[in-house]
């Protein structure tokens, strides 16, 4: 059984150790336009989840 | 974060690692601001909605070339583990058998058939307050309502929340919104109540005795440091208000020295032409016996009636009475007044209360008014108006979700 992130509400696609992340497509801050988390792939990847609140 | 993108900058520079982000927030300049501020300058995503469910935030998440999660939450104080486990590790390639990665991509649910479940509903609200901007922000509504009226999730209520606070923020705001965001926010934290991304929207704009931190205090120093690098910060579409900045505070501040009373005897005339529209919001939208609230009231000259501030007088003022019992933290609020000679801005002020722990449930009148000078259009006449405020609070019994954490008090 992979590590699960333990912080995540029911319903979520679930984000472990050993499994792809979900591949999320969201608004990029600058321009608005679509970006995805496997435009990152082939390199590895640092990705922060954070607020700046 | 910063401490991490500084500490990683070697692994960066030889082709080893890229960084990316993704920042859970509505007012994606403030994100924006705050990347500027830090001087990071990698890719960041903005996602107002929550949609991998984190309960907490800062994670960082570590991929390996293929997308696939080999470290969560690695630790800053042990890179050598993460250089030897991660940037120096050669993965292979997740065998088909393992499945791939989940798709969360909103936009087709833009366009998809009519939904028949509220996880349809959600998502097609969340699509279209994502990707089609404030033009279709009344369908975002009415979309996650339909997705309320199907299953009152914590996450479709605190959705909601979001929605309705940014139309609020929009030019196509409706009356109450701001006030029907906070109710949102408030029945996701009852719902969820060990969600402190719920609870953080609340406190975001809440009483000062339940902040954890000042919420976007950097946002001044940040645009300092910005504007001393000699370059422009990032404008931000919505200024942060009072409560955003509010510094928490550990005992509930009762307003001090006696304030002068500017109308006592009511002489001053109605705004019987309603030149000028109110609204309030409070936070939490409901009273608990012994627990503070913080009033958002808003004044907009009405630009349907020409309506316009005049700023050649004095500010405009707001006096606020307190019902018996009720402590306040300020009875005379003022905005000061711009440079220019008319001007149409919305005015805000906020104010603190506490209900004693003896209230009775039911309604509790605040008797609050507004003092302004505004002028009129059609007859080109600037008048000094009164506008009655009446606040109706509702007081609980007691059983709703607490916002206030009881140690702290």
């Amino acid at each position: 059984m992979a590590e699960t992130l333990q912080e995540q509400s029911g319903g979520a696609p679930r984000i472990a150790l050993g499994e792809p992340f979900p591949e999320l497509v969201l608004p990029g801050v600058e321009d608005g336009r679509p970006r995805s988390i496997s435009q990152f792939r082939g390199q590895k990847l640092a990705l922060h989840v954070f607020a700046s609140w | 974060m910063p401490g991490w993108h500084e500490s990683t900058s070697a692994w960066r520079e030889a082709g080893k690692l890229q960084t990316a982000g993704i920042v859970l927030e509505q007012h994606p300049d403030r994100a924006a601001l705050f990347m500027q501020w830090k001087q990071l300058d990698w890719p960041l995503m903005v996602e107002p909605f929550n949609l991998l469910g984190f309960t907490a935030v800062p994670r960082t998440f570590l991929l390996d070339e293929y997308g696939v999660v080999r470290m969560i939450h690695p630790r800053l104080d042990d890179l050598a583990t993460v250089e030897a486990e991660f940037i120096e590790r050669e993965f292979a390639p997740p065998a088909p058998s393992e499945g791939s990665a989940a798709v969360v991509d909103l936009r087709p649910e833009m366009t998809a058939a009519e939904p028949t479940d509220a996880a349809g509903w959600l998502a097609r609200a969340m699509a279209l307050a994502t990707w089609a901007g404030a033009a279709r922000l009344d369908d975002a509504m009415a979309a996650v309502d339909a997705a309320i009226a199907l299953e009152p999730s914590d996450r479709a209520h605190f959705v909601a929340g979001v929605i309705a606070r940014m139309r609020y923020d929009s030019d196509g705001r409706q009356a109450g919104d701001f006030g029907r965001a906070a109710r949102h926010w408030a029945t996701a934290l009852e719902i969820g109540p060990n969600n402190y991304i719920w609870r953080r929207r609340l406190q975001q704009y809440g009483p000062r005795l339940d902040k954890p931190y000042p919420f976007y205090d950097w946002v001044p120093a940040a645009r300092a440091e910005i504007a001393a690098r000699g370059e422009v910060p990032v404008a931000l579409a919505v200024e942060p208000g009072g409560a955003e900045f509010a510094e928490p505070t550990a005992t509930f501040e009762v307003a001090t020295g006696p304030a002068s009373e500017p109308d006592a005897a009511g002489r001053i005339d109605r705004d019987i032409e309603g030149l000028v529209t109110v609204e309030a919001t409070s936070i939490p939208p409901t009273a608990v016996p012994g627990d503070p609230l913080r009033v958002h009231l808003t004044l907009r000259p009405d630009a349907t009636l020409g309506a316009h501030w005049n700023n050649e007088m004095a500010p405009t003022q707001l006096w606020v009475q307190a019902p018996a019992g009720w402590e306040l933290d300020r009875a005379l609020g003022e905005v000061e007044l711009p440079p220019e000679e008319t001007s149409d801005e919305p005015r805000s002020f906020e104010f603190e209360l506490r209900a004693p722990v003896d209230a009775p449930a039911g309604d509790a009148i605040v008797e609050a008014y507004a003092l302004y000078f505004v002028c009129d259009d059609a007859t080109g006449v600037c008048m000094y108006r009164r506008q009655d405020i009446p606040l109706t609070l509702t007081v609980t019994g007691g059983t709703q979700e607490r916002l206030i954490d009881p140690h702290r008090r």
